[in-house]
């Protein structure tokens, strides 16, 4: 989790910092480090399952994760009805909730990542100790690698479950 | 005038609310359009799935790839409150998040450790809380260390390993990383699966599945087979 500590760092001295060019980098940099952080987690689990998954860019882990666990979880479902393992049902149906939000958090922290490296014309936005950048709050941002962490637990424990 | 500010004015001429700008990522050529829904809404669906969709055709049908990003703001919000309430009231959870739609509302809470018995107190306070602000609880995850194995999980070992003795049973289950938290626990478990009918005791404590067992867990035709996994167990020399 260092790179979630460098990226409040950022972020603290992005809202310290009097100067509007240096918070600015410091702001968008923190949208990075936040999401590098969240992409690298799932990467990382990802990499402990299958290795060749270890190189999976950013658009192929959604793909990555409905292909190889969304499935299996759905399938596995039935077969745990089937065997009236109620138990079994929740922790899959825990893991595929978890797949969906994901999903989404991905999806968002990568636009806002595209936002923060490659459009400068594109600028943080500060009020009252805060910031946001193309409208994504940055405490939002800040949740990201702590809700990736609690996520891929999720899906890693629904995995230990199913993987024979 | 550029795509992306086109594709803006375009969505907000259908009363949608864009926030920022649309952003092209040009490695897939994609766009992200973060969207707002609107707290007004009597329902609190607006825009509706079916509004994003339709907009999505259009714009694939002009070549264009966009994907939408929804900033339900209510549920920011809500989260961020909850979260306080929460991490303030109880010691043993590490964090609280949650999934709002149609004002039905999916929390997740992660404990630092098992906490059955604060579960009710928890999930009561959950309750209240969306109550209050307008929501229903659709359903309360709980997050926690617990990786105690299913029924599932030990009729699996058993079918690989049948007959299979209590001690067998409880070392291949530890061999898979399961917690057992004690032989007690798993005599328990196995018992309450005699009596359903799922294993059949056999002679010096060995433990079967019963053929509707076999049935229900199923097979499946690749490599990982079970069936070939218990071909290969029964190779085994034995130790």
């Amino acid at each position: 989790m260092s790179l979630n500590k460098v990226a409040n760092f950022l972020k603290d001295q992005a809202i310290k910092n009097a100067d509007a060019d240096e918070r600015d980098s410091f702001g968008r940099s923190a949208y990075n480090r936040f999401y590098y952080c969240s992409y690298l987690e799932v990467r990382g689990f990802l990499s402990e399952i299958e290795k060749g998954w270890g190189d999976a860019n950013h658009s192929a882990i959604p793909d990555i994760l409905h292909a190889n666990f969304e499935k299996k979880f759905k399938t596995e479902i039935g077969k745990a009805k089937r065997n009236d393992d109620k138990k079994l049902v929740s922790i899959l149906s825990d893991g595929l909730g978890a797949i969906k939000l994901l999903k989404l958090l991905l999806q968002d922290g990568y636009a806002s990542r595209v936002v923060a490296d490659y459009k400068p014309e594109i600028k943080v936005i500060f009020y009252s100790n805060n910031f946001s950048l193309n409208s994504v709050d940055v405490d939002m941002a800040k949740q990201w690698p702590i809700k990736t962490q609690t996520l891929v637990g999720v899906i890693k424990n629904a995995w230990r479950h199913v993987n024979d | 005038m550029t795509k992306s500010d086109w594709m803006k004015a375009y969505i907000e001429s259908l009363g949608i609310d864009v926030l920022g700008d649309p952003i092209h990522e040009s490695d897939a050529d994609k766009y992200y359009v973060r969207i707002g829904v609107d707290r007004a809404s009597v329902d609190g669906k607006s825009p509706s799935k079916i509004k994003i969709l339709g907009i999505s055709k259009y714009f694939e049908s002009l070549g264009i790839n966009a994907y939408f990003i929804i900033n339900n703001e209510v549920q920011n919000d809500l989260e961020k409150g909850l979260r306080h309430l929460l991490l303030v009231g109880f010691d043993s959870i590490r964090n609280v998040f949650l999934q709002e739609e149609n004002k039905r509302v999916d929390v997740w809470i992660e404990f630092k450790s098992a906490s059955n018995e604060i579960f009710n107190d928890v999930s009561s306070r959950v309750k209240k809380f969306l109550e209050i602000s307008g929501f229903e609880l659709s359903s309360c995850r709980i997050i926690s260390d617990e990786n105690l194995p299913t029924k599932t999980n030990i009729l699996k070992i058993i079918r690989l390993n049948a007959p299979a003795s209590r001690k067998k049973i409880f070392e291949e289950l530890l061999n898979k990383k399961f917690q057992i938290p004690s032989d007690d626990w798993l005599r328990r478990q196995l018992s309450s699966l005699e009596k359903a009918g799922n294993v059949v005791g056999c002679a010096s404590d060995s433990i079967t599945l019963t053929l509707t067992s076999l049935r229900s867990l199923g097979t499946e035709k690749y490599r990982h087979s079970p069936d070939i996994k218990r071909l290969l167990a029964l190779a085994q020399p034995p130790k």
